[in-house]
């Protein structure tokens, strides 16, 4: 827990400064699980403010301080899933944001070991965002989580309020979808820095 | 396909770690209290607008009900007995005029 129970209750009963002080405890995290969800930088920023807006608007159907951070991970996950459905009906293409992280990459006139390193990280991004990309919003958001966020099965049962067993299934076919995605993408070009 | 399972773990690893660390901009609460503020002020607008309907609504049915209730708008059809009304709606006229129909047509409709 990044900040206590009290700070959160205050939240509740409408203290805006303890909304505040939870908005900066938990910013960062928040950020960091949306970039990985979402894969846009520049959209980040607009999408935390959506999940801190849903929050100030719905601290009062928190049940309990205890399950806060399940709750913050639920509106983050769910703010996540409207921005990449929205995205989807709008026909937008990652190739947009590929071409112009290799511009920038070409852009920098510093060669050696850091801007190979920084080269082979986009790479892997962009291989990883171009498979997700290949699968349902609900698949990737789930994959993201458990593979990347690291979340346990109990977090997860959590945010998702499903028992274990049908939490295992659904990663289980998230996985075996994802899977597909990447064994069709070895047929075509891997990037050097996913290579084995 | 536990070997393909290992290197999907190990790629979204890896995709993990070249995430770059977004930091919030200087903006970034600013703008977010604006957004607060604004949807807080749409939505007191809109408890405004219901309470004046609520409003309206409570008084024109208070007006109906103390119309009924008044002692000048008794609707006389309340004041009459079942036998009363029956007898209202059999005068002999109607009667005789019934009794014609079947006698004409044959069959009574």
């Amino acid at each position: 827990m990044q900040c206590d129970f009290a700070l959160i209750e205050r939240a509740r009963n409408g203290d805006d400064a303890a909304f505040n002080q939870i908005v900066l405890a938990y910013r960062k995290r928040v950020f960091g699980t949306i970039s990985r969800l979402i894969g846009r930088p520049e959209d980040v920023e607009d999408v935390a403010q959506e999940v801190f807006l849903r929050l100030y608007y719905s601290l009062d159907q928190l049940r309990a301080a205890e399950v806060f951070e399940p709750w913050l991970y639920r509106l983050t996950v769910n703010a996540g899933y409207d921005y990449l459905r929205r995205r989807k009906r709008r026909h937008e293409s990652l190739m947009a944001d590929l071409s112009e992280q290799q511009l920038i990459a070409a852009d920098s006139a510093a060669g050696g070991k850091q801007e190979a390193d920084r080269r082979q990280a986009a790479e892997v991004r962009e291989f990883v965002q171009a498979l997700l990309s290949e699968v349902s919003e609900e698949d990737r958001i789930l994959l993201t989580l458990k593979e990347v966020e690291g979340l346990s099965l109990r977090e997860l049962e959590q945010i998702y309020q499903v028992n274990e067993n049908a939490l295992k299934v659904r990663l289980f076919r998230a996985r075996q979808r994802v899977l597909k995605a990447y064994e069709r993408s070895q047929a075509g070009a891997k990037p050097e820095g996913v290579a084995d | 396909m536990s070997e393909e399972n290992d290197r999907l773990q190990h790629l979204m690893a890896r995709y993990r770690e070249s995430c770059p660390e977004i930091d919030p901009s200087a903006g970034f609460m600013p703008r977010l209290w604006e957004r607060i503020d604004a949807r807080r002020s749409l939505s007191w607008r809109l408890r405004g607008y219901a309470r004046v309907i609520a409003t309206a609504a409570a008084t024109v049915c208070f007006a109906i009900a103390v119309f009924q209730l008044s002692p000048f708008t008794v609707n006389p059809m309340y004041e009459r007995t079942y036998l009363e009304a029956l007898e209202a709606d059999h005068t002999p006229e109607a009667m005789a005029f019934a009794d014609l129909v079947v006698d004409e047509a044959g069959v009574k409709r």
